[in-house]
């Protein structure tokens, strides 16, 4: 009895510890920069101790551990930096590192998506890159034009790109099979490329294979089938110079119209709240799935899957795109800079390498034409959907933005609107988030 | 009564002394300071300063500028506030009156004599124990439209077709109201059984030996008994139902379209989605007065009936 109860004791004990003691260690990994004073001397005088420099991230399963790797293979390499990295809950990821950044502590190098700098960029929190990287040799002209485009505002790159993600037409072998729609080679006979000559297709596999979803389509997350076939028509989320909405028009009509049929027709589920798992589990013929899931889907050759860049059904192939980059906060000190430029390097030219088997696929032009990269399973379709992306506009509203749109999305397919009332309801929404 | 007994011994004490009361009230200060630090540091001024939020347009990179009540104006003239406003208003119609009918029930059953009254107790106070992710979860699986076990058992009893509790705007306030009475009604059951348990027994026996059946009883001697339970869970209920987030955030995100976004997910996409936390605090400020005035309205009520 008395063991036990010291027992509980104990191990009360430590739990409180352990939570006093986790919150001491963000506490210091937030403080950095505060130590960064007392850390100058030291490692100016002597050469041999490393810089120490924080690197905040989001990514969590399977790409935290392609991170993990890149930065032991980084602070392995060498011994003038050290990278500890802090990962964040991607929930509430840019909610924090936006407070870090307007307060001056936090991270020496972080990842943002490339549609979330506009903000840091504004507000000078983040630093142009292109001097740092040629004081470490780094060449950006290796990043792929558009990458580098994307980071650029007032012809100053603002950031490194790391890779660009995007989504692509997945299809189940098997169920193609049996709507007879297979080549020979394993690809998809997909008919005529005109939204009708797309439904036919789906038409032939919903007879032919009743019991499945032609289409999965991504109903949680509308936005982003959404707009990937409305890049496709040609359309944009707004105006060139970004101060009028530019949804509400017939692309947009036309594409909210041919998803709906879908819906109406059986081709697809509007009530599958999980239509990634229904597609990995061979309920589904098509699936306009992320390259991010390419380790999952394509690793298991039983699966029997097969990627290509997304079908022109709408016109053209420009498909929705994002990318993660590094940032450099501007309150950090010129050693640490240094430091983190190099951590940059490494992870674009070397760790890019470790990032292209996630599936996302890397900026870097040397990692991209490498053989190694090429022989992972159907990189070559992915760099080719590579060459057609569209990025989210530049503006520092841009979440403001896509959070209305995928709002206002879901009260179309739902039914609470119709699709010529949902887009006027966007655009006016749109324009008062812009107004103010 | 208890109130004027009170207030009849502070003039007493004014009358008697002036430092005496002075000091009385510095010593119930005192006593209070342990509630009233964090109350302040914790409440009041992060209600403050919300309220000074809600007059600017304000971004997650902090303040952008003065607006004055444009945040308030843009809020009352746009027609989703009233639709939110009201989805949270249509739950508490649909959760209070059910929990409370549900644990009023429950609590009558286990208050009989009857077999392993404990375990049934245990059993149905279980889920309140669990955190609103867990239960959310647990039910976004049961009603899961073609593998849930709710659909499975409805199909044994002759279903036709799947019912999407979740996509489904006539089944998805039903689906979260019935997550929400499974999660809560041990809690309500409880009070009640505490409530019963505070009723004496000769009276029930006193109402058997004039003849009164067992509906009477209830309608005589329980209810009446469980009256001022009754009126703590009535307003307790409403202000939960009100509060209305996780549920709906979990199962339907807001769900099918917009039909079970409630206020406060409205606040917290407004704010935390949307970054626009002037807005949001300007959403927040209202659906607060509101809540206080129905607060008031029932203090108000229980007050008059009690005296």
């Amino acid at each position: 009895m008395k063991m036990k109860k010291k027992f509980t004791g104990l191990l009360t004990a430590g739990l409180t510890l352990a939570l006093v003691m986790s919150g001491c260690s963000s506490g210091t990994k937030d403080g950095g920069t505060a130590d960064s004073s007392e850390e100058k001397p030291k490692t100016e005088s002597a050469s041999g101790s490393p810089v120490e420099i924080t690197f905040w991230n989001m990514f969590g399963g399977g790409e935290g551990d392609f991170v993990d790797q890149i930065i032991k293979g980084f602070n392995d390499s060498q011994k003038e930096v050290t990278v500890k990295q802090l990962r964040l809950e991607s929930n509430e990821y840019y909610a924090k590192l936006s407070t870090a950044l307007s307060s001056s502590k936090g991270p020496d190098v972080a990842v943002a998506h490339v549609d979330r700098i506009s903000p840091f960029v504004k507000a000078k929190q983040i630093i142009p890159v292109d001097e740092l990287a040629s004081k470490v040799g780094f060449d950006l002209k290796q990043i792929t034009d558009s990458n580098l485009e994307s980071v650029t505002y007032d012809g100053q790159p603002y950031a490194v790109p790391l890779d660009t993600h995007f989504h692509m037409f997945y299809y189940n072998k098997d169920i193609l099979k049996k709507a007879d729609l297979l080549n020979e080679d394993g690809t998809p006979k997909l008919g005529e490329m005109t939204p009708e000559g797309f439904e036919k297709t789906l038409a032939d596999i919903h007879a032919k294979v009743p019991d499945v979803q032609a289409l999965a389509v991504n109903t949680p997350y509308f936005q982003e089938p959404f707009l990937n076939l409305y890049y496709e028509a040609g359309g944009d989320i707004l105006n060139p110079d970004m101060t009028k909405a530019a949804i509400n028009n017939d692309k947009a009509l036309k594409v909210l119209n041919f998803y709906m049929d879908l819906y109406k027709n059986g081709y697809s589920d509007l009530n599958d709240k999980n239509p990634w798992d229904t597609f990995l589990n061979g309920k589904a013929a098509f699936w306009f799935g992320g390259v991010w899931e390419a380790g999952l889907l394509l690793g298991d050759q039983s699966k029997n899957i097969g990627a290509m860049p997304l079908p022109p059904i709408f016109g053209s192939q420009t498909h929705w795109a994002s990318s993660h980059t590094l940032v450099i906060p501007s309150y950090v000190s010129p050693e640490k800079q240094e430091a983190a430029a190099k951590f940059m390097k490494y992870f674009s030219e070397v760790g890019g390498k470790t990032w292209g088997q996630a599936g996302h696929v890397p900026a870097n032009s040397k990692v991209t034409e490498s053989e190694e990269y090429k022989n992972l399973p159907y990189r070559i379709e992915f760099i080719e959907a590579q060459k057609t992306v569209k990025f989210a506009p530049p503006t520092d509203k841009y979440t403001t933005i896509i959070t209305t749109i995928s709002e206002s999305l879901q009260n179309i397919i739902f039914g609470s609107e119709t699709p010529e009332d949902g887009l006027a309801n966007m655009e006016k929404q749109i324009n008062e988030v812009l107004d103010n | 009564m208890e109130t004027k007994l009170r207030e009849g011994k502070g003039s007493a004490a004014l009358r008697r002394s002036e430092p005496l009361r002075l000091r009385t009230e510095l010593k119930a200060i005192l006593y209070l300071i342990p509630f009233l630090v964090p109350f302040a540091v914790f409440y009041l001024w992060p209600v403050l300063r919300g309220a000074w939020m809600s007059l600017h347009v304000w971004g997650i990179q902090g303040m952008e500028k003065y607006v004055a009540f444009a945040n308030y104006k843009k809020l009352l003239t746009n027609s989703d506030f009233y639709t939110y406003l009201w989805h949270s208003f249509y739950f508490v119609l649909l959760c209070a009156p059910t929990v409370i009918i549900l644990g009023l029930a429950l609590a009558l059953i286990i208050n009989q004599n009857i077999w392993l009254r404990t375990l049934i107790r245990s059993a149905f106070f279980l889920p309140y124990v669990l955190s609103v992710s867990v239960i959310s979860f647990i039910w976004l699986r049961l009603f899961d439209a073609k593998n849930g076990p709710v659909n499975a058992f409805l199909h044994l009893f002759g279903l036709p077709a799947d019912i999407h509790w979740l996509t489904d705007h006539r089944f998805v306030w039903w689906a979260i109201t019935i997550a929400t009475d499974w999660w809560t009604v041990g809690f309500v059951m409880v009070l009640f059984l505490a409530g019963l348990q505070e009723i004496p027994a000769d009276h029930y026996e006193a109402a058997k030996i004039d003849g009164a059946n067992a509906w009477e009883r209830f309608w005589h001697i329980t209810l009446p008994g469980l009256s001022r339970v009754m009126k703590i869970q009535i307003f307790y209920q409403i202000i939960a139902c009100l509060k209305l987030f996780g549920q709906v955030q979990i199962m339907t995100g807001g769900g099918p379209g917009d039909s079970t976004n409630t206020m406060i997910r409205y606040i917290y996409v407004t704010g935390f989605k949307k970054d626009m936390f002037g807005l949001a605090s300007a959403q927040s400020m209202v659906f607060c007065v509101i809540m206080l005035l129905i607060a008031v309205i029932q203090f108000k009520i229980t007050d008059r009936s009690n005296g």
